[in-house]
Formats: structure tokens, C-alpha cells, sequence
């Protein structure tokens, strides 16, 4: 304990300095396998090294917050006809005169879109870049366009994207926890309350944390993957081409279900209903399932229900509930 | 490869024996780093000497890591204000000139280190003001860097061109800029994030 661990010649601002640089250097320059060994080597050290570093990037990871909360500040701006645009806009405009490039977070707040659509919705949005969004139900997003990037945020629901690759104008999605970069692809990305889904139909995305810097540890996911993550965790899986293609039907108005649980089913269509169902029983619920239906065809799904698999179907209080009959 | 770790094992950087070092590191920064403004609070009211109050900070996250590393503390801030009392007083003896009162003031902050950490509630909005105020504060070129890399996510090499300056130069206003920022959102209180 005698403090032994700073280099006699090195003063705490010094070896900041040096955890700084690595920071920049691994944030915004190309970053090989050989800088990171570099990184390691240089942190394992000393606690000094490792103390300077850890600090800077756990304070640097919430100025990531700024892209992503300036994006939340906006929504109650929108909508409010153009005169108060105008007004937001030339406010907007005075500030960057008098403060430079500090205003560049202001400036964009006038400029995102938010689009919704409600339970048994579906909308689709064209971009003048010839992209294309659709929104499945009970969805919210955010569209900001800019020169030198597009960005997306998804506040809840499930969205189908495809979009026109320009590395020059980067394509970025935000959900809760997870940024998702367009590398040219189609994919579908949908935000539950805790759980994000990401299904990519074609080409290629990269997968960072929202939240921390770690930008050189982004995944790639390509033509099949699938990501499911929650806040802490998420894996990803490979399907065969067919099988994704179900996570892309309700762009068709079809729900493909291909062995999945009875309760899977049913929440599904709750998705797209306000008239909830509710399975009461849980052998029911385990029943294995492979069905299409369109989206709208609760009605079909319950008789299915009813007469395939011998389930007793009632209306109770504005729900219908699915159990098994008593024996 | 063996013996390198070796060598490093014996500078203390890697964890031989007791809690692995990314789990002292993980501790750090969820336990220890919320508590700089508090850390820098009492630091500066009981070191005369401003000019090397970092390099005590540092000493303090040094002593509070290695000892982690043999057993996590199960409270981080009276284990980080008491190091820091211990660090000042070893100071003092050896250096026989700065008479401090740390006892007193530990006694002061008693009423805090009870108190199940209010200073890690942040609200969102508080959290991007905050941001955005630490991001006024940088000098201006730093400051431009930063938010063409941040906001707009711009690369060095892009930045360099919006800027007009040279890469290296880029990387020495963003490595500033990184500093100065660690400084204001870790040790400024402001808001809640310092509650007596």
C-alpha cells in the first residue's frame, strides 16, 4: 500500500493524457487486433494505467447519450405547424452564429420526424434517397436526415428497413440499448419493452452498444442472423433462408408460424388486436404450432383453435380465453 | 507469452491472486467512479495544495483498486473516503508541512456515506443537460472535434478534413477534449448528482 504503482515519473495528468490518447485512437482511427493487444498490454501495467483509462471511458460512454436523448427533446417539438418551425428554425440558426459548433446539438432538433402508427397499423415510409421504412402496429420511430448521416430511432414496435447503402451518409437505428449500422441490407428490427430482435434479410449490419465506447467492438451480422438482446445479454442465431422470411411476412399481411408455442401464437395476434386473447391453460400454451395466417384472421386462428386442437374457447369480459376442457 | 504475464503479475496490472481484475475494474466504475465529486469534494477541503490534487485522485483509485483486488468492499464510499483520509494523512507525515483537518470533515460526510447512494439517481434529461454543459465548457476547437465525432460521427480522418487541420492535431483535441470532459461530468457536482 505505498502507492508504489505510479511510475515515479509519470504525474496522474501525464498518464491521463496517454488514456486519453488510447481513447481517441480506438473511438475514431482504425483499430486492428494489434492496437488492441497494445491497449492490453499498456493497461495491464499498472492500476494507474488502468485506473486513467476505465475513468475517461465510463465518462466518455455518456456523451453518447447526446446523439440519442437530443433525439427524445425533439419529439414534443414536432408537429406544431411551421410557423414555430420557423421560428425553432431561425432561433436555431441565430445560436450556431453566436456559438459555433457547441449549437450543432440544437440545430438538429427541429429536423427529425416522428412517425407512429397504432395497433393494427402498418405504414410505409419512402426516403427521397429511395430507402424504404415500414412500420408494423403499435410502432413509433424517429427519422432524422442529414447531409452526412440518416438516423432512426426506435421507440418501440418492430420496423421493416431497406435501405440504399452510402458510406458517405451513414444509416443508423437506435434502439434502448443497441445502435444498428447499415452496411447495405434489408432487415427488420423490433424493440419489445426489454428485448430487441434484429432479423437480416439481405447484405450486412454492424451491432454496437448504445451506450458504451467501445465502437471497434461492433458485431457483423449477415444474410440469416438474428439478434435477440436485453439490456445485458444477446445472442445471435443463423436461420435457413425460409425461416427468416416469417419475420418478414407481416410486410405481406401473413403471420408464418413454423413450430413455435400455442402462447407465442396468441401473443402475436394480440400484437395486432386490441381485443386481447388469453390462454388459461399451460399444456395448452406449450402446443407446438405451424400455421400461416393473415394478420387480420384472429377469427380463423380461434376456430383453429376450437376445432383443431379441441380447445375451449370463451368471451369473458372483452377478452377471450383459450383453455383446455375439463376431462 | 507466459512470461510477460508474469512480469506484469509482479507490477501489480494483473490479478494473481483474489478478484479477477475485470471485476475489480467493473467495481470501479459502478461503485467508486459516481463517487468522484464527493472524493473531489473532500479533497480539495482538506489538501492546501490544488496543483497535484489529480495526482491524489489518482493515488486514491490506485489504493482502493489494489485492496479490491484482495476483497471488494461491500460499501464503496466509506471505503474510498476512508483511503482518501489515510492517503492525506501519510502525506502529511511525510511531508511534514500541511496540517489537515480530514478527521473532522470525514465526520461531516458521515451523514452521506449512510445514505444508499442518491448521487447515481440521475435523470435523464439532468444527464443530457449536464452533458451538454460539460460540452460548452471545452475549449472551442476541442469542443468541435468532439461533436463532429460524437454527434455527427464523423471518423478522425473525416474530422481532420471538415476542420481543415492535421490528423495528429485531431487526435490531440480529442484526447483534450476526453480529459476535460472526464473532469466536469465526474467531478463537478452539479445537480443531483452531489447530495449532501
Amino acid at each position: 500500500m505505498s502507492g508504489s504503482q505510479t511510475p515515479a515519473a509519470l504525474s496522474a495528468r501525464e498518464i491521463d493524457a496517454r488514456a486519453a490518447d488510447w481513447l481517441q485512437r480506438r473511438e475514431f482511427w482504425d483499430w486492428s487486433d494489434a492496437d488492441q493487444a497494445a491497449l492490453d498490454e499498456w493497461l495491464a501495467q499498472s492500476w494507474a494505467n488502468r485506473v486513467a483509462y476505465h475513468r475517461l471511458e465510463a465518462a466518455w460512454s455518456r456523451t453518447n447519450r447526446l446523439a440519442a436523448l437530443s433525439g427524445y427533446k425533439r419529439e414534443n417539438e414536432e408537429e406544431r405547424g411551421g410557423a414555430r418551425f420557423l421560428l425553432r428554425a431561425a432561433a436555431a440558426f441565430a445560436l450556431v452564429a453566436v456559438m459555433g459548433a457547441s449549437a450543432a446539438v440544437y440545430i438538429w432538433q427541429p429536423k427529425a420526424k416522428a412517425y407512429s402508427t397504432g395497433t393494427g397499423e402498418r405504414e410505409t415510409l419512402s426516403l427521397p434517397d429511395g430507402s424504404q421504412i415500414e412500420l408494423n402496429t403499435n410502432t413509433s420511430l424517429r427519422i432524422l436526415a442529414t447531409p452526412t448521416e440518416r438516423q432512426v430511432w426506435l421507440d418501440k414496435g418492430e420496423a421493416y428497413f431497406s435501405i440504399m447503402h452510402n458510406p458517405k451518409r451513414p444509416f443508423t437505428v437506435w434502439t434502448a440499448n443497441k445502435r444498428v449500422t447499415d452496411i447495405g441490407t434489408k432487415f427488420v428490427v423490433r424493440q419489445d419493452a426489454s428485448r430487441l430482435e434484429l432479423a437480416v434479410m439481405e447484405g450486412r449490419v454492424g451491432v454496437a452498444s448504445a451506450s458504451d465506447a467501445h465502437s471497434a467492438r461492433n458485431l457483423q451480422l449477415s444474410q440469416g442472423d438474428i439478434l435477440v438482446a436485453t439490456a445485458n445479454a444477446s445472442s445471435v442465431t443463423r436461420k435457413a433462408q425460409r425461416k427468416i422470411a416469417n419475420d418478414f411476412s407481416w410486410r405481406q399481411g401473413m403471420l408464418v408460424f413454423d413450430d413455435v408455442p400455442f402462447s407465442k401464437v396468441v401473443a402475436e395476434f394480440n400484437r395486432y388486436s386490441t381485443e386481447k386473447l388469453v390462454v388459461a391453460d399451460d399444456t395448452a400454451a406449450r402446443t407446438r404450432v405451424s400455421a400461416t395466417f393473415p394478420i387480420n384472421g384472429v377469427e380463423d386462428f380461434v376456430k383453429l383453435a376450437h376445432r383443431v386442437l379441441g380447445l375451449r374457447v370463451e368471451r369473458r369480459d372483452g377478452e377471450t380465453v383459450i383453455s383446455r376442457p375439463q376431462p | 507469452m507466459a512470461e510477460t504475464s508474469d512480469i506484469n503479475c509482479k507490477s501489480a496490472g494483473c490479478a494473481s491472486v483474489g478478484i479477477p481484475t475485470s471485476d475489480v475494474v467493473e467495481w470501479f466504475v459502478r461503485e467508486v467512479l459516481p463517487l468522484e465529486a464527493i472524493l473531489m469534494h473532500f479533497l480539495r477541503h482538506n489538501w492546501r495544495g490544488q496543483s497535484d490534487i489529480e495526482d491524489l485522485r489518482q493515488d486514491v483509485y490506485v489504493r482502493v483498486c489494489e485492496a479490491a483486488q484482495k476483497q471488494l468492499p461491500e460499501q464503496a464510499k466509506p471505503f474510498v473516503l476512508m483511503t482518501a483520509r489515510n492517503l492525506l494523512i501519510d502525506r502529511v507525515r511525510r511531508e511534514q508541512v500541511v496540517p489537515i483537518e480530514a478527521a473532522a470533515d470525514l465526520e461531516a460526510l458521515g451523514l452521506a456515506m449512510d445514505a444508499p447512494g442518491p448521487e447515481r439517481i440521475i435523470i435523464a434529461r439532468d444527464e443530457l443537460r449536464q452533458v451538454q454543459a460539460a460540452l460548452e465548457k471545452l475549449p472551442p476547437r476541442a469542443r468541435e472535434a468532439v461533436v463532429l465525432g460524437r454527434i455527427e460521427g464523423l471518423t478522425g480522418r473525416e474530422i481532420a478534413h471538415r476542420m481543415g487541420i492535421a490528423e495528429g492535431t485531431v487526435s490531440e483535441h480529442l484526447a483534450n477534449g476526453i480529459c476535460i470532459l472526464a473532469d466536469l461530468l465526474l467531478g463537478e457536482p452539479s445537480g443531483p448528482r452531489l447530495k449532501k
